[in-house]
């Protein structure tokens, strides 16, 4: 179990200090990469465990942070992005509620 | 307790200077508390890890702060997920497939227009309204980025400058304390030269009271030698005169009167045949 420690594969040797938002692992090919027909293999290959999809999502997090929170003179864009992110997140949890307000029977 | 205020330990935590002070009064016997050198023991093998000869710097950079966000379109939307599209779908492919996607999601009612709708457009509408307004955005941005100005200066520059000030302040007491102490050698000299001078003078105060007493002496002799010179002097004087007027008779005052009318006629006479 790694839950509140650092991953694995980090070396403060090798990788100096730690970033969040870095995936210390072997590196596989970009997602924005893969040819459609790999896709499959790809998927495959990523690991599904409850720790690496919270760590993915982690990573995510303190990538985009990173880049968008915490700069040096932070402005509206990363709250807007929050925003959006709330938006889309409350479109999927309200969904079954609201498609009972659609006005056409049939599509 | 009282002994940590008196210190200056537990004083300068209250009023808030910087640990950097706190780090510099802490007494060694207080073992909780790192001293300087266990941090400056840390500092270097945090260095020795992080910097040593196995440091991938090529792949794995040291992290640096952006000074802004990263670029982006239509207000929000990240740049890269543009970019992502391009080589696939060309330029105008990620705004097709947003279009067509909003439009795909409300011909199927996915995306229903009820009365939550209208909240999205609203809010965004006003966003852009606020952002876009000659009179509100510039005033916003402003006080914003004195916000952060002001939390910048509270969290990082003034604590900063309080240790900076501390530290400047401790070196230049630590470099009055290595002046005093160069010039410890001085006063020893100094208060050598001074028991010197004073053995000198009291050397100098000597001779002349020897050279003092020694000139009383011999101008007492002198002048004992005078006063009995002269008292024999009177004394032979005195008594010369008195035995000669003793020794004078009456006979011999009779004569030598009788001689000195014979002197003054002989005188008148000599006078008279002159004239």
């Amino acid at each position: 179990m790694s839950y509140g420690r650092y991953p694995r594969e980090y070396n403060p040797k090798v990788h100096g200090p730690y970033m969040p938002g870095r995936y210390y692992g072997k590196p596989d090919t970009p997602f924005g990469q893969v040819k459609l027909g790999d896709l499959g293999a790809w998927i495959g290959r990523r690991n599904k465990g409850v720790d690496s999809i919270w760590g993915s999502i982690h990573r995510g997090y303190w990538r985009w942070a990173s880049k968008n929170l915490h700069v040096r003179t932070t402005g509206f864009v990363p709250f807007g992005q929050a925003c959006m992110a709330l938006s889309a997140f409350y479109f999927v949890l309200m969904y079954g509620e609201r498609k009972y307000h659609r006005h056409c029977k049939y599509h | 307790m009282l002994s940590a205020f008196r210190t200056g330990a537990l004083r300068s935590i209250v009023q808030g200077h910087g640990t950097f002070k706190v780090l510099s009064v802490v007494p060694a016997r207080n073992a909780s508390a790192p001293s300087k050198q266990d941090r400056i023991d840390t500092w270097d093998y945090v260095n020795s890890v992080y910097f040593g000869p196995e440091r991938d710097m090529k792949n794995f950079p040291h992290p640096t702060q952006p000074a802004q966000h990263e670029p982006v379109r239509m207000g929000v939307l990240p740049a890269s997920w543009f970019e992502f599209f391009y080589p696939k779908t060309g330029v105008t492919g990620p705004y097709v497939f947003l279009g067509g996607m909003t439009l795909w999601m409300m011909s199927k009612e996915i995306m229903v227009v009820d009365h939550y709708f209208w909240e999205f457009p609203a809010f965004w509408a006003m966003v852009y309204w606020v952002s876009t307004s000659p009179k509100m955005g510039p005033k916003l941005k402003q006080y914003i980025s004195d916000k952060i100005e002001m939390r910048k200066n509270i969290l990082y520059e003034r604590p900063l400058a309080k240790m900076r000030d501390a530290e400047e302040k401790n070196i230049s007491n630590l470099q009055r304390l290595l002046e005093e102490c160069e010039t410890a050698s001085f006063v020893n000299q100094a208060k050598k030269e001074g028991v010197e001078l004073q053995l000198e003078a009291a050397y100098r105060q000597r001779l002349n009271t020897a050279f003092q007493e020694v000139k009383k002496r011999l101008d007492y002799e002198v002048e004992i030698t005078n006063v009995k010179r002269k008292f024999e002097q009177d004394h032979m004087v005195n008594w010369i005169v008195s035995s000669v007027t003793k020794s004078i008779t009456p006979q011999q005052e009779k004569e030598s009167i009788q001689s000195c009318i014979q002197t003054l006629k002989q005188l008148a006479s000599k006078q008279t045949a002159a004239a």
